[in-house]
This record gives C-alpha cells, structure tokens and sequence, in this order.
C-alpha cells in the first residue's frame, strides 16, 4: 500500500472517531495535569506553583483515611461481588426450571443507575430497616446502619454487590456454559464430586471469565461515585468518601481545584498500577491451564 | 432555611416599622420589549415553599411579556459552590442566584445592586452581609429565626409556659412536665446544616455583647488565638447540647431525611419542642391537625440575665444576586424586574407574604411598603422579639465557604452520637476555623 | 444418589428463591409506598397501602416532566449508542487490520484510558467546552459519549474482529469493492452479536449515566436519571411522591428489559468472552 493510501484509510476509518476521542478526553485531562501545577480556584489560574498542590494532598490527613477507605472497599467488594455473582451463576446454570427467572430477578438491579439505587437503598437503611427494627426487636437495625462507619461500609458493600452481581453474574455463566460438556461428564465418571468438579474442572476452564470479572469490579470500585454519593454522602463524619466523591467534595466546597485535580491525578496513577497489577496476575494464571 | 442560612445584622424591628410606611409604587414591567428574554435562576429559594415559588414564577410569566424567569433546580446534596462553579464553567451561569456564605466568593461575578429600586426598600443593616467592599451585591428575601420550636397544644396540656421559660434549668423542668404529661419532650435533630450553621451560631452569638466582641471572638478562631474549651459561652453551650441530647427522643439520623422525620414528630403532636427555625413553619402546619406552633429563644445558662439567654436568633437567611459576567442586559434588566414585581407589586407582595395554604411563601417582609404580612402564630412571635429588641445576631452569616459543612458533617455530628469530648469538639472547631479569611474584615474570599 | 441429587436441587432451589427475593425487596419497599398517603410512609414503611392513593404518581410524572424527560434520554441515548457503533466498528477493523507500530500504540492508547477517572478530567472539560455546549447542550452530550465510549466500545470490537479471517476482506478487494463498502457490506454484518453486545453496554452506561448530563444539560433536556433524583432531592419531605417518581425511573428501563431479555444477557457474554 503507498503511503497516500494509506493516510487516506486512516482518515476514512480512524479519523473522526480518534479525532473526537482527543478532543473529548485526551486535551482535557492533559489540561487537568497542567492545572495540577496552578493555583486555579475553577473560576481562574493566576500561577505556577510546582509540586504545592501534590504535597498538600500528601499532608492531607482525609486524603490518606480516604485512600485507605477506598482501598478496602476495592478489595472486598472485588471479592464478594465475584463470589456472589459466581454463586448466582452457579445456581442459574444447574438444572433448575426456575433458571431463567432467576436470572431476570438477579439482574434487574443493574439496569438501574447508582444514583436512584443509592437514593432507594438509603431509604431501606434508614427508614424501613429501622421500623421494623422496632416492631420484631432486632438489635442490629435499631440504628440506621449509615450513621456508623463501620456498617455504612457494609451497607455500601451490600448495596455494590446486590447491583453488579447480576452483571459479573453473566460473565460467569459465558464462563460456565464455554466449558465442554464431555469434560465435566468425564470427570463425574471419574467419581469426582460436584466440588471437587467446581474447583479441579470448571474454575481452571473458566480463568478468562475470572480475569474479565476481576478487572471490571477492580475498575468500578475505584470509580465507585453514584451509589457512594446518594446512599451515604460519605456519611458519617465524612469517613465514608470514596475517593471521587472526595476529590469532588474538596474541589468544589472550598473552591481549591488545584489541589483537587492534584490528587485526581494521584488516584489515576494508583488505578492503573493496581489495574496493570491484577490483569498481570489473572494473565499468569490464564497461561497456566 | 437549610444550607444556606446566614444572615447578617438584624433590625428587624426597625424593618417590621418600615414596611407600615406603605409606599405605592406601579409594577416596573413595561408591556413593550424588543424581544423576550429569559432569566435563569438556581434554585428556588428554599425547598420548603418550592411548590409556592414555582406558582409565583409562573404567575410572574403571566403578568408580563418581556421576560419568561425559570428556575433551574440545584442538588440538594451539593454546596451553592458546588452547583454554580460548573455552571459558570460552562458559560451556563444562572442570572439569579440566592446565597448566603458564598457572596464573599461570588462578589467580582454578580451586579452592584446599589441604586436598585429594591435596594432603597431595605434599611441599611439588612443590606449589611450582601455589600461587599462597598457593592452592594446582594439583595435579602426576608428574614427568618431559629430557636426552639414548639407544639402549643402539647406544651398546653402539659402545662409549659414558655415564656417563663429563662434557664437551662427551667428547660429541663419543662422537659420533665412534658414527659409526665405523656409526650415526648423533645426531637434535636443531628442533621448536618442544622448543627453545623444553627446550633454553633447560638455559641458564636452568645460570645459577646456587643457586634465588636462577636466578631473578635472570630478574629480569635482565625488566628489561632482563641482557646473555647476554657470559655465560659463554649461551656454553657455545650452543657445545653449535652441536656438537648438527654432529652432527644427523635430517631437519631445522619442524614438530610432527618429533617423530615422531625417536622412530622412536632406536627403529628407527640413531641413538645424541636430545635430548629420558623422556616418549617409551612411544613408543620400543612402536616398537622390545626396546631399552632411557637419559637422561643435556647437559654444556655443558669442565670436568666446572661445575655442571650431571652432572645432568639433573627437574620436574612439569603440573598439574590445577579451575574453580571454571562448574561446579557436584557437579562439582568429581567431580574431587577422579576424581584421589584415580587417585592413590590401587589400580587408579588402576596406571594411573598400570604399564607402557604393559598400558595403565598409566609416570609416576614424586609422591605419597605408592604401591605401583606403573615399572621401566622410563630411569626407574630417573632414580630414580638423583634420589636422588644431581643434578637441575636446570625453570626453564621460570617462562616467562610465550605465551613459549616466541615463542622456540622464532622465535629458536631461526631459530638452528637457520643464519638468525640467537649474537648475535641472545641479544638476541632478551632481548627476548621484557622486561616480562614476574615472577611467581616473586608479581606477577599 | 438420586435422592442426594434432588435435595440438592431443592436446596439450590430454596437459596435462588430467597436470593431472588431478597434481590426484589427494594423495588417492592418502592412500589409499596409510592401508593402511600405521606406521613403513612414514615410510620410503617413495609404496611400495604391502605388507602392506596394514585396522588403521588400524578404529581411526579408532572413534578419530574417525566414524558420529557423520557423522550431527551431515548434522544440522547439512541444517537449515542447508534453513533458510537459506527465509529468504533471502523476504528476498530482500521486498528486490527493494520498491522503497524502506529495503529498498536493508538490501540493501547485507547485501552489505557479507560481508567482515567471522570472525576480527572470533569472541570478542565467544561471549561474546554462550554461555548459547544451553550450552542446545543445534547447534541455535545452526544459528541461527549462519543468521546468516552469509543474506547471500550473499539476494544470489544477489535476482539471480535481479530477472529474473522483477514481472507474475507481479500476477496472483497479481489472483487473490486472499495474498503468502506468491504467494510459495510461483509464485515460489519458478520459482527451482528458484537454489535448486539455495544449496543447494549453503552445504553446501559448513558441511560443511567448522572455526572456528565448534570453537568451538561438544563433542564429542558434532563434525562430521566436527573430529573427523577433532582426531583428526589427537592421533595424528599413528600416520601410518597419521590417514590413514585423513583417508580417511574425504573419502569421504563425494567419493561425494555424483559422484552429483549435474550439480547441483553447473550450481549454481555460476547463482551465477557473478548
């Protein structure tokens, strides 16, 4: 192919698509980095001031509770959403007859934003689950759980799994239903038993399933910022700010935007390090099969 | 009402006077225009009466034909700075804007209103917290108080006077009579706004007698000087918290969907008082079986001559200002018009003033030559305050942006739920308030 | 072994019930008390409604303008997802057909976006785009998701398009089609369930998607989304109707739903398996 050529199918096909995809994400978040450097208050930039922003964030004691927070919240919603959803598809590929209306109610959920789950859930925890708290005596709800922050962490777990378990849900069964059947029947054969079939057979056959799952959760629970934002407001005493909402927080309450753009570059770097971590990992055992 | 209280000087009295001087002036609508303009503005004032303002726009619409005002909703859950930065970002800043803590940040964006028609019906200590270095950028809605509200019926029965309420003692005493009586004393709500503007006002206003002394005890916060865990003020008012607490029968809730739960425990008749101002009003009496429902002022000592201890809280909670940096003049001048027709024409005056129950917002008037006043029973008490003199000031008018958030969201909801000592909350305080701008002081936010 | 097997399947059975109850319960707490008078809710929010009242759902679907806002999110998002198909399928066939360092480094460029948080990029974006978006707030929310979606959309793509044989495209050349009609007329045909499966992520992602329509649009062209939660937020002190209007938001999409249910869960696995 000769070089006009070639330029011109690169225009005919790429052009337009790259061209937005630049405009749309790439200037801005190189303008964010540049703005990372200023003193710009989201109205106006008057100066350069180094690396000021990046140490204050660093001297932020709130920023560090929140990246701790953050990153618990990463790891377990990471693990029980994948165990649930792997349970859910479990239960919606056995030989059930209900199957296929299981799965419709498992994902519902989904199709709703966090937002208006967020709003609902905030509803349940502070209202419902108190009332009849009262009414049957049940101790652990007598106190709306997002008035402590250990529970309000449980309550934005539950609320995270009860809305993307159905989705990893699905990914588990193009998982499971991939698996040939001859193989599991040979097995059975063999004498093994359904979990030893679940954990020698089916698991190992399905690691790709495991990396996509792992990577969308990872992904999600770092960008986690509706359901954050409408169910606990990162309530209690602000010890429930993922680190979206509290980069939006401090950006905007006080004005520093400087400061916020800062660390929404910090959280960038930590995504991809842990992202470029777990596909490296999941890879590996992908490989091993 | 909520987030945005602040409020500056009060004179209420003197505006309560000044609007018997009844001054008939014509609509400044003109009936003819090049071409018709439309006028955002964010928000509606103040959630309570959101249906009534809404009504009031739309009657304003119809009155004229030069100028079509709509009202852009904000996020409840965001600060005014939060809602408006990414608007003005956008080239998409509203022309009406309604604040109080944020005009400081928002003074270089918005109109002198100085030689406004409106501005002229104000007395010059209500215009106080909307004039920035000599602008006056910044007009007020009306005026509000807080305080501890009560269900008179309940008090009644339980035989409370609160007018011989003058000590924290007595408050106790009546909390007692209450609970014998059957009822629930009290619902102190631990909702954010409500602690974090309101309830450290009645500190930071109880901390001096005089204006001067008020505000050095900021000056104090800012530089670092002040030590409120050694204050006599600080003590009281955290005694009065702790008695508030003891007394709290309401369901304690974090969140914002505490406010609503308190208003139908004060409504409903199974509470005798609840700390919160005469903005909730409409929505007692609409939830309610005919109650009547009073304010009186939160003794914070034992000694019933310390100052404070007889008067309640009064201050504009808001006010409107107009961008000057992305609306055109056809706009602006839409503004100005929509706020005259609302604070001087007939209609708009009964809008203002007139009953919820016919679609009217039930403000206290601010400005001069009004003809309608609400007569509602918490707002003939607060007329009696104000014109006896007992008002305090709204010191949370001064808080610096994003302040009252840190304290209310942190310090006093930890206080609250028994997570943190007096002594926490007092360093806690002084820390959200060092190096702040003093901007009582004429410094740039 | 046959009794084992079938109590396992009824413990199974009895676990998926609860599951699938327990998955519902929200939406039946909404519904329940969407029919509520207002201070009804606060006392027993799990009682039946007695008396049931429509009131509620008159007030939102004016309050929340709900037919408007209905119409701006099926606007917005079927020429979203509509637009993000047509670029992405190309960019993709571009990228994984031409075997060059350039077209790998774009590639990976477009991969490695996908974790720039939004939150990174919201307010330089705005100020970057505020002249476009006073000029037509959905149109630029449309060029917006264009923006934000063709990566992933370009990746699931790309995947697909690595497993049809590069022989297909000779032999259209061989016939004398040009690349875009070889493109239109045999290869994008053959992705129907990759398509079926972009389709359905980025409808998903802009119907519910809050942040960027927030910031973009007035409230002429609210989404669904939006007006459902500033309407929320507004009137939180009237429970019945906010949880009318939050019936409303999600009746729409759950009916979409159960009509192309097969679509929608075969769609995520072909994502699952790229």
């Amino acid at each position: 192919m000769t070089r006009a050529r070639s330029i011109k199918k690169f225009m005919k096909f790429a052009g337009v698509p790259l061209a937005i995809f630049i405009i749309v994400l790439v200037v801005p978040f190189v303008n964010g980095f540049y703005y990372s450097f200023t003193d710009w208050d989201g109205f106006k930039a008057t100066k350069l001031v180094g690396f000021a922003n990046y140490t204050e964030s660093f001297e932020d004691p709130r920023f560090w509770s929140t990246l701790k927070f953050t990153a618990l919240f990463v790891v377990v919603s990471l693990i029980l959403v994948n165990a649930v959803a792997f349970g859910l598809a479990l239960i919606v590929t056995s030989k059930l007859k209900s199957k296929n209306f299981l799965r419709t109610f498992f994902f519902v959920p989904n199709l709703i934003g966090g937002v208006i789950l967020g709003v609902i859930w905030q509803f349940i925890f502070n209202s419902a689950l108190v009332a009849l708290a009262e009414k049957y005596d049940w101790e652990m709800f007598k106190e709306s759980w997002l008035q402590d922050t250990n529970k309000a962490f449980w309550a934005l777990i539950i609320v995270t799994i009860w809305q993307s378990s159905g989705y990893m849900m699905i990914v588990y069964i193009t998982g499971l239903i991939s698996i040939e059947n001859d193989v599991i029947e040979a097995s059975q054969i063999d004498g093994a038993s359904p979990v030893r079939t679940l954990f020698s057979i089916k698991i190992p056959l399905m690691a790709q399933a495991f990396t996509i799952a792992l990577f969308l959760t990872l992904r999600s629970g770092f960008m986690a910022y509706d359901v954050n934002v409408a169910l606990t407001g990162g309530g209690p005493f602000r010890t429930t700010e993922l680190i979206s909402l509290h980069i939006f927080e401090d950006a905007f309450a006080e004005g520093d935007f400087g400061t916020g753009q800062a660390k929404a570059v910090i959280m960038f770097l930590v995504v991809a390090l842990a992202a470029l971590v777990q596909v490296t990992i999941s890879k590996r055992y992908e490989v091993q099969r | 009402m909520k987030k945005s209280m602040k409020l500056g000087a009060i004179a209420l009295a003197s505006t309560l006077s000044l609007s018997l001087i009844a001054i008939a002036t014509p609509s400044a609508s003109a009936n003819t225009c090049p071409r018709k303009a439309t006028v955002t503005m964010l928000g509606t004032i103040k959630i309570e009466i959101q249906d009534q303002f809404l009504a009031t726009v739309a009657e304003y619409n119809k009155s004229q034909n030069c100028y079509t005002v709509k009202s852009i909703p904000g996020d409840r859950k965001l600060t005014f700075l939060q809602n408006v930065t990414p608007m003005y970002a956008a080239k998409n800043a509203p022309t009406i804007m309604y604040t109080l803590q944020e005009i400081p940040d928002m003074a270089d964006k918005v109109m002198d209103l100085k030689t406004t028609r409106i501005a002229r019906l104000v007395s010059k200590s209500l215009l106080a917290s909307g004039n920035v270095n000599g602008r006056q950028v910044g007009v007020p809605s009306t005026a509000e108080a807080f305080g501890l509200l009560y269900n008179k019926k309940v008090l009644d029965k339980a035989g409370v006077d609160p007018s011989k309420i003058a000590t924290r003692a007595d408050l106790e005493a009546a909390f007692k009579k209450v609970e014998a009586s059957g009822k629930k004393p009290l619902h102190f709500s631990a909702i954010w706004w409500s602690l974090g503007a309101h309830f450290t006002n009645i500190f930071h206003t109880n901390v001096g007698k005089t204006k001067e002394a008020r505000l050095k005890g900021l000056d104090d916060l800012v530089d670092g000087k002040a030590n409120i865990a050694n204050n006599g003020t600080f003590k009281n008012w955290v005694a009065t918290m702790d008695l508030l607490k003891k007394y709290n029968a309401g369901k304690v809730n974090l969140t914002d969907t505490e406010y609503d739960a308190s208003i139908a425990n004060l409504a409903g008749g199974d509470f005798g008082f609840m700390f919160q101002g005469n903005w909730t009003e409409p929505n007692l009496i609409t939830a309610s079986k005919g109650d009547d429902f009073g304010i009186m002022p939160l003794p914070i000592s034992n000694n019933a001559k310390d100052y404070g201890n007889d008067s309640i809280p009064v201050g504009v909670p808001g006010y409107f200002m107009i961008d000057e940096q992305q609306s055109t003049t056809w706009q602006r001048k839409g503004a100005i018009d929509f706020l005259t027709w609302l604070y001087t024409s007939p209609a708009g005056q009964k809008r203002v003033a007139g009953p919820v129950e016919e679609g009217g917002m039930s403000f206290i008037p601010v400005y001069k030559g009004f003809k309608v006043e609400p007569k509602t029973y918490m707002a003939k008490e607060i007329s009696k305050y104000a014109s006896a003199g007992k008002t305090l000031d709204w010191m949370n008018s001064y808080y610096p942006a994003g302040l009252q958030e840190e304290v209310g969201k942190v310090s006093m909801q930890q206080y609250f739920t028994d997570k943190i000592s007096a002594a926490d909350l007092a360093k806690a305080i002084e820390n959200a308030w060092k190096g702040k701008p003093k901007t009582w002081r004429g410094e740039a936010a | 072994m046959n009794t084992r097997a079938s109590w396992g399947k009824r413990a199974t059975f009895g676990v998926g019930i609860t599951l699938a109850f327990a998955y519902f319960f929200p939406f039946f707490l909404v519904f329940v008390n969407s029919v509520k008078l207002k201070y009804d809710i606060l006392e027993n929010p799990l009682a039946f409604p007695a008396p049931i009242t429509w009131d509620n759902f008159q007030q939102a679907l004016t309050k929340m303008e709900f037919f408007r806002s209905l119409t701006n999110s099926l606007i917005i998002t079927v020429f979203s997802v509509s637009l993000l198909i047509v670029f992405s399928s190309m960019l993709a066939y571009y990228l994984a057909r031409t075997k060059s360092k350039s077209s790998k480094y774009i590639f990976l460029g477009l991969v490695a976006s996908m974790i720039v948080p939004f939150q990174a990029l919201m307010i330089p974006f705005m100020a970057l785009f505020a002249p476009f978006v006073s000029w037509n707030n959905r149109a630029s929310l449309v060029f917006f998701y264009i923006g934000f979606g063709v990566a992933l959309s370009t990746f699931l793509y790309h995947g697909f398009i690595s497993t049809i044989p590069t022989e297909i495209d000779e032999a259209a050349s061989i016939d004398g089609a040009s690349d875009m009609v070889a493109f239109w007329k045999i290869i994008f045909p053959m992705m129907r369930p990759i398509t079926a499966t972009v389709a359905i992520i980025n409808a998903l992602w802009i119907w519910n998607d809050f942040l960027l329509p927030r910031l973009v649009l007035t409230r002429e062209t609210q989404t669904l989304p939006l007006s459902t939660y500033l309407f929320f937020g507004q009137y939180s002190i009237e429970y019945g109707q906010a949880m009318a209007g939050l019936a409303l938001a999600v009746i729409p999409i759950v009916i979409f739903y159960l009509i192309l249910q097969r679509q929608f869960i075969s769609g995520i696995s072909q994502g699952a398996v790229k």
